[in-house]
């Protein structure tokens, strides 16, 4: 069975990493220099990195955190925000991102998923999803949430393996910083849907959170989260042991 | 530079290099990250590094006519080590999104690994890895960070030292033909064990 890796997924804005709920409403965390290291140094498997307000500005402003985590942390590292053409990625990678995470303009032009994953290889082009209920069903929202695409998420995760991408970040907008648990039903289903590995993100606010999905979603080896991360000061360390008394393989 | 172990990082344009590249700066390790015959040509040791696929790592080799200076350096027996995509071209030939000779130092063909239930595909994750014999990197047991859907399957046995299980097949994580090593996972990437086995590698 595979190990389940812990990613912590640090919101960035301007030059901090920040949190909110439902994406709204952000409060500081601290510096993303520091607080990547911290998380290196206590375990994380990988970390996701996100300018949250990329698109919104049009830009990618994360290069400066990249250049310095490439240099002190060993591990995978994701970025994200903004990106949208091969070149946005070129450059995202030849500054030390080990994969780079798509929303916004995977959407609004489907073929830079396609040439994305053929030009770097499928395994450093993931699927960034904001999945929100509305009438019961879930659907696709884009740049940081705030609109909706009106693409519903199972079709679109779907198709985007078809696309070639490697892996796919599935965000629950409706559980995000709210500590209540992931969303197990949308996880599940994903994960049935595609054979690449979904990594959930939103709503872990305990141990058990964790332990109650992988239980319910087997297959799964991987799950993100970043508000509880900061709650118990980084210490992913006391996760993978409390995993590892429940059976949970981890690194 | 009079450097006695004049280590010299393949640029091939293949995805992210700089990573690599500070693990060696980390490890205090004299590099030179070149596209140039003639440094190539005067480097001890050789890293071909690698993020993307088989075809494309082989297409950038040729365009920037590498292919016969990286067989002289095989014949003078220089050190070699490919990582990930750069352990996979060392193989006879890779299916990866069409049928493509590689350099041939290790005999084997590069093939996708099948998806099974319940099992996800790309690989991307932390193994432990075994030793099928006594290796002097002796790294049995340590854990290491795999990112690929190919897998290189050896021709010949006595090539692989050490593997990990998964999509119920065993998968080469270092195989080895003298002087020339093919890593599967991304040792600058997988913590302070990857450190590690760089600066054994690089040093012995």
């Amino acid at each position: 069975m595979d190990k389940l890796r812990i990613i912590p997924n640090l919101e960035i804005k301007e030059n901090y990493v920040v949190k909110g709920f439902q994406y709204e409403g952000v409060r500081k965390i601290g510096d993303p220099k520091f607080v990547a290291e911290e998380l290196f140094n206590n375990g994380a498997d990988e970390l996701i990195l996100i300018d949250t307000v990329a698109s919104l500005y049009k830009r990618n402003n994360l290069f400066q955190v990249i250049n310095y985590t490439s240099k002190k942390i060993f591990i995978p590292v994701t970025v994200g925000g903004g990106v949208k053409s091969l070149k946005d990625i070129y450059k995202l990678l030849r500054a030390g991102a080990d994969k780079v995470c798509i929303n916004t303009h995977a959407i609004k032009n489907k073929k830079l998923l396609k040439e994305a994953s053929r030009e770097f290889g499928s395994q450093c082009i993931v699927l960034f999803v904001q999945s929100k209920m509305i009438n019961d069903e879930y659907f696709c929202l884009t740049d940081n949430s705030r609109e909706n695409s009106g693409l519903k998420v199972f079709s679109w995760i779907k198709e985007a393996e078809q696309l070639g991408v490697g892996e796919i970040l599935l965000s629950s907008v409706d559980n995000d910083g709210s500590r209540d648990g992931y969303e197990n039903e949308l996880i599940n289903k994903a994960c049935n849907i595609v054979k690449v590995p979904v990594i959930p993100h939103g709503g872990c606010g305990s141990i058990n959170h964790i332990i109650d999905l992988k239980e319910e979603v087997g297959s799964l080896n991987a799950v993100s989260m970043s508000s509880f991360l900061y709650e118990i000061n980084y210490d992913i360390k006391k996760i993978k042991k409390n995993l590892k008394r429940k059976k949970i393989s981890v690194r | 530079m009079s450097d006695k172990n004049n280590l010299v990082i393949i640029d091939y344009e293949v995805g992210n290099i700089s990573s690599l590249k500070n693990a060696l700066i980390k490890l205090n390790i004299n590099h030179v990250v070149t596209d140039k015959i003639e440094k190539i040509e005067h480097a001890d040791t050789i890293i071909l590094p690698g993020v993307g696929s088989f075809d494309k790592a082989m297409s950038m080799l040729k365009k920037k006519k590498l292919l016969k200076v990286l067989q002289k350096s095989k014949e003078k027996q220089k050190k070699i080590i490919g990582i990930c995509v750069g352990m996979q071209i060392l193989g006879t030939k890779g299916y990866e999104n069409k049928v493509t000779k590689g350099l041939n130092f290790i005999q084997g063909e590069v093939k996708k690994i099948k998806k099974i239930k319940g099992e996800r595909l790309p690989i991307m994750n932390w193994f432990e890895i075994n030793s099928l014999k006594n290796d002097y990197l002796k790294i049995e047991n340590e854990t290491f960070y795999f990112l690929h859907s190919y897998y290189f399957s050896c021709k010949k046995k006595d090539n692989l030292i050490y593997y990990y299980n998964s999509h119920n097949i065993r998968i080469p994580a270092i195989i080895r033909n003298e002087n020339i090593y093919g890593i599967q996972f991304h040792p600058e990437k997988s913590g302070t064990n990857g450190l590690n086995l760089l600066k054994k590698l690089i040093k012995n």
